[in-house]
């Protein structure tokens, strides 16, 4: 197996692939993709070997292609320059990615006029690791495989605070303010003029933006200061661009204001324009990062505002977490970390899984994963005092037993690489041991048990939970992804549409069928005015939905209460009976 | 620098992405130096994204001819150049069974939105690289209400077809039955390809270069029923030049020597542009896609063309104007360029694009009405395509990845451990 090699990039990411299942790997590869970029980001500690072999072809880094200089980083058009030694030059345009998706912005880890080696990341986005140019989706969690009371029933997650506030991404609501001839008043007060809240600075949810004056057509009104608020959507952090295309407007302090803006511009434009003639002769190529280029698009008289609001959402309720051995689960309950289990080192578990999810799936990777990275970071804890020397000792022959690559190459590669760079041994202790363990190449299960021996760790970690009961469970570090779906994006409506003839059931598109499983939720939960309604206004009924369409119609401010339970099915179910000869008659 | 920064496996030297990338610098510089030909003049560099429902990512230049017509106003051409480093995918549409040959550039064209009123018109590059890895695709695409084999659109030119015919030692029987509705040709259990008359005598041309199978037996059959010599692929094109002479045309001097030629036959490089220089010197048109694929595929812009949407139909109703949907896409895609990072989620997704077959598609394979063996994995796969990397539901095999461990030799994907 494996001479050829056979894996597609997304699954070449998942570490002894081959002791997962075919189908939970398919799952694996889709998961990765859907994965979204974290506000702090981790490298793996169980790897694949192939985080790196290819991120250079994406356009999510940027690396120099020769020996060279910056020549223009001030990062004011979000574009930096660079010309190298044979001549050739490179520009790196952030400028179109900035201000809306803050994930996929590039990031610049370039120095004004400083020189440049060949191969040196120039920049990258947040998903990537900077220094190595690996790939980082996800997160490295504490997790035990330990049933909760329930909560964990059927795939779900329980989740601690702290952890969910470690996987949080950046929310960005984008917008633009086009203006005419409306005038920009300030915020604050008429003498000192502020239109707008500065880059960076935190706003609310309903605070006002900006003061944009009304336009009217009479004379007098002009006369007033009248204005409308524009008003942000959320918290935040706010962000914005302006784009002038002329400085004059009535307002005197607003046109002051505007002149700053246009001045500025066009001398960044004047440095950059001589900084691209250097790498490039033809004038199109040039014009397509300047800023008079981009003038002309804009349709509004004076110009554009563009504005974005950026803000950190952390896990909740709903949200889907996976693993890159195809474990999904959506998490149901967000526990204070003072009620999570308790380890006997002192550290409290972030993540529990349902063991039982394991079992029938035949995705016995992440067991190898929780395993080998537990006996890694015990190795590394207790092991922190000793020497340089000792301590890589350690770490090798910890790698030599797990290593199942052909003819040991990569022990052989971590010794080179330990000789030359003897800092990494520092990194080790702070950030963790990582392992790699290739897709075909992969450690046995005797070779784990081995492993775990070498760092004097059990299959089973005794755990103290928060009503006082002790319990054995598999613990260890898991690389966690945070999926693209979130509940708030699933919210879905449907005001008027069409109705089965026979059942009367919502139908056709945008139809959502309220079947056994959801009601065996609505009557474990008791509620049963929700029932009544599914079964009446809003499904079976068509005398009581019309009567509650008036009802809203007339904008009445009482709640609306269906007046009889008899629906069509329960109608049908009679006819059902009478067709069989029966005589049915219902006491009410 | 870590241990951790350790990678185990570096990427061959000459991989597909490489390959890529190289072939489209030259597309880039032979275009430019096509248009100087022409007398074009290049006036406008800008991003954009074509298609909606499949975005492609393009450069569009926009060039004026350098003489002015009788009027005064310009002639304009716009061109779409797609941008490699982003969302490539291998789109393959067509059929199996069938040994053909391997794609290079494709061409779609369609009427611009921009400029409908005048005559210019955008060429769409699409992205297709790629190649048939596996001898047994046949794709053909919708051109002007007809259906056109892909090999036709995409040439290797080295010899005028005239000295190809003698090469081939082929002879044809002189039919006089002229007509237009095509037939149903079975290939397999469920699979059929409908072909114009037009196409059926290239078929018959190249049918000595395909392999013979039991399917193509009754292919041959009835093809030869079709075949003249008379009217060759050289000759439909002397008679169209015939008719547009008078037309305010430019006029096609290369396309003569453009002929298909079956894989392996010649040595050399791919020019397509010699089609893209035929293409843009006739006059195509190309029904619009559905745009409900917006909402099917990409939910992220799909939901913000239909906030674009409804903030456009507003200024419309204002201003009495009608052309609501075109406005708001050209908002959406030309002027807000920033919508173009909105598709893939991660850069390994980005990636995953890049080395991606999708057999669906124009004039390919449908989701819902496929036959179920074509979803399975051939002998041929081995070590090309992913076996496990597939979508579940409804495209599982029809949405394929390549292994990127891959080297592209004369246009067709090897293993490295093979080469």
């Amino acid at each position: 197996m494996a001479d050829v090699p056979i894996l597609s990039i997304a699954s070449q990411q998942i570490p002894s692939l081959a002791n997962d299942d075919c189908t939970r790997i398919e799952m694996a590869c889709n998961q990765l993709r859907q994965s979204i970029a974290l506000v702090n980001p981790e490298v793996p500690l169980y790897k694949s070997g192939y985080e790196s072999t290819y991120t250079e072809y994406c356009s999510s880094l940027v690396k120099a292609k020769d020996d060279g200089y910056c020549n223009y980083d001030l990062g004011y058009n979000g574009v930096w320059v660079i010309s190298y030694k044979n001549g050739s030059g490179e520009v790196i345009d952030t400028s179109l990615k900035s201000y809306l998706d803050f994930d996929k912005t590039l990031i610049s880890h370039i120095q004004y006029n400083k020189p440049i080696k060949k191969g040196q990341v120039l920049a990258c986005t947040r998903n990537i690791n900077a220094d190595t140019g690996e790939l980082m989706l996800g997160k490295n969690m504490l997790i035990g495989y330990l049933p909760a009371y329930g909560w964990n029933y059927e795939d779900a997650i329980v989740v601690s605070e702290s952890a969910a506030k470690k996987l949080a991404y950046q929310c960005v609501e984008q917008n633009r303010l086009e203006l005419e001839d409306e005038v920009l008043y300030s915020l604050i007060d008429e003498a000192q003029y502020k239109p707008m809240p500065i880059n960076g600075e935190k706003v609310q949810k309903g605070q006002i933006l900006f003061k944009v004056s009304k336009m009217m057509s009479d004379n007098i009104s002009a006369l007033i200061p009248c204005y409308e608020p524009v008003l942000s959507p959320s918290d935040g952090k706010f962000y914005a661009k302006v784009m002038v295309k002329r400085e004059s407007v009535p307002h005197a302090t607003m046109s002051k204001w505007l002149k700053e803006i246009l001045t500025e511009q066009t001398k960044q434009e004047r440095i950059l324009v001589e900084a691209l003639t250097d790498i490039i002769n033809a004038p199109h190529e040039i014009e397509r990062y300047t800023y008079t280029k981009n003038k002309k698009k804009i349709k509004a008289k004076t110009g554009v505002i563009d504005y974005s609001i950026v803000s950190e959402k952390s896990l909740m309720v709903g949200s889907k977490l996976a693993n890159r051995h195809g474990n999904k689960g959506v998490v149901s309950r967000i526990i204070p970390d003072e009620e999570m289990p308790l380890l006997p080192d002192g550290r409290r578990l972030e993540i529990l899984f349902n063991p039982l999810g394991v079992i029938s799936r035949m995705n016995i990777g992440q067991i190898f994963e929780a395993h080998v990275t537990w006996a890694a970071d015990n190795l590394v804890r207790n092991n922190t005092h000793l020497t340089d020397a000792e301590f890589a000792k350690k770490c090798i022959t910890f790698i030599n037993i797990l290593d199942n690559t052909p003819n040991k190459v990569y022990t052989q590669m971590c010794v080179n690489h330990i000789k030359e760079h003897p800092e990494t041994l520092n990194d080790i202790r702070e950030n963790g041991l990582q392992i790699v363990q290739p897709p075909f190449f992969s450690a046995t299960c005797n070779m784990v048990l081995q492993a775990m021996e070498y760092a004097g760790v059990s299959n089973y970690e005794t755990v103290l939970l928060a009503n006082g009961e002790k319990r054995e469970c598999c613990v260890g570090k898991m690389y966690i992804l945070r999926l693209q779906h979130e509940p708030d994006h699933k919210i879905f409506g449907r005001s008027v549409g069409i109705y089965g003839k026979h059942e009367q059931a919502p139908s056709g598109s945008d139809a959502h069928r309220f079947g056994e499983m959801e009601m065996w939720s609505l009557f474990a939960y008791e509620s049963w005015n929700t029932i009544r309604e599914f079964h009446s206004v809003k499904a079976d009924n068509p005398e009581e939905r019309n009567r509650f369409f008036k009802h809203l119609y007339d904008q009445q401010e009482s709640i609306y209460i269906p007046n009889s339970l008899d629906t069509v099915t329960l109608e049908t179910f009679k006819t059902y009976l009478k067709g069989c000869g029966l005589k049915v008659h219902f006491n009410k | 620098m870590t241990i951790n920064g350790l990678t185990y496996a570096k990427p061959p030297e000459n991989n597909i992405f490489e390959e890529r990338f190289r072939q489209y610098i030259q597309m880039q510089d032979t275009i430019i130096k096509m248009l100087k030909d022409m007398h074009y003049t290049i006036r406008d560099v800008n991003y954009l994204v074509s298609d909606p429902s499949n975005p492609t990512y393009s450069y569009v230049f926009e060039a004026v001819h350098d003489e002015k017509l009788e009027d005064g106003s310009e002639k304009v051409i716009t061109l779409l150049l797609p941008i490699p480093d982003r969302n490539i995918s291998f789109v393959v549409s067509g059929i199996r069974w069938i040994p053909v040959f391997q794609i290079t550039d494709l061409p779609i064209f369609k009427k611009s939105i921009r400029f409908a009123n005048s005559d210019a018109m955008e060429v769409v590059l699409q992205n297709t690289y790629g190649l048939l890895i596996l001898d047994s695709e046949l794709a053909y695409y919708k051109v002007n209400k007809e259906f056109w084999p892909v090999f036709l659109l995409m040439v290797e030119i080295e010899k005028s077809y005239e000295t190809v015919l003698e090469k081939l030692n082929v002879e044809y029987t002189i039919e006089a039955e002229k007509k237009d509705v095509g037939i149903n040709i079975p290939i397999c259990d469920s699979a059929y390809i409908n072909i114009k008359t037009q196409n059926l005598k290239i078929l018959h041309m190249l049918s000595p270069f395909i392999h013979q199978t039991k399917e193509l037996e009754m292919f041959e059959e009835k093809i030869a029923e079709y075949a003249t010599v008379e009217e060759t692929f050289g000759k439909i094109l002397d008679s169209w030049r015939t008719e547009n002479k008078n037309k305010n045309v430019i006029k096609a001097t290369s396309i003569v020597d453009n002929v298909m030629v079956p894989n392996g036959l010649f040595e050399g490089p791919f020019r397509a542009i010699d089609v893209l220089y035929y293409v843009l010197t006739t006059n195509y048109s190309l029904e619009q896609r559905d745009i409900n694929d917006i909402n099917m595929r990409r939910v992220r812009l799909g939901e913000w063309m239909l906030y674009k949407l409804s903030q456009q139909h507003k200024k419309n109703i204002l201003e009495d104007t009608t052309n609501v949907f075109s406005n708001a896409v050209l908002d959406v895609l030309a002027t807000d360029q920033r919508r173009i990072l909105d598709d893939s989620v991660n850069p390994l997704g980005e990636l995953c694009m890049m080395s991606r077959i999708i057999y669906n598609g124009l004039g390919g394979i449908n989701k819902e009405s496929c036959n179920p063996t074509l979803r399975n994995l051939h002998d041929s796969y081995y070590g090309v395509i992913d076996p496990i990397d597939t979508p579940t539901g409804d495209a599982i095999g029809i949405c394929q990845h390549i292994v990127p461990e891959t080297i592209l030799i004369n246009g067709k994907l090897k293993n490295i451990v093979e080469v």
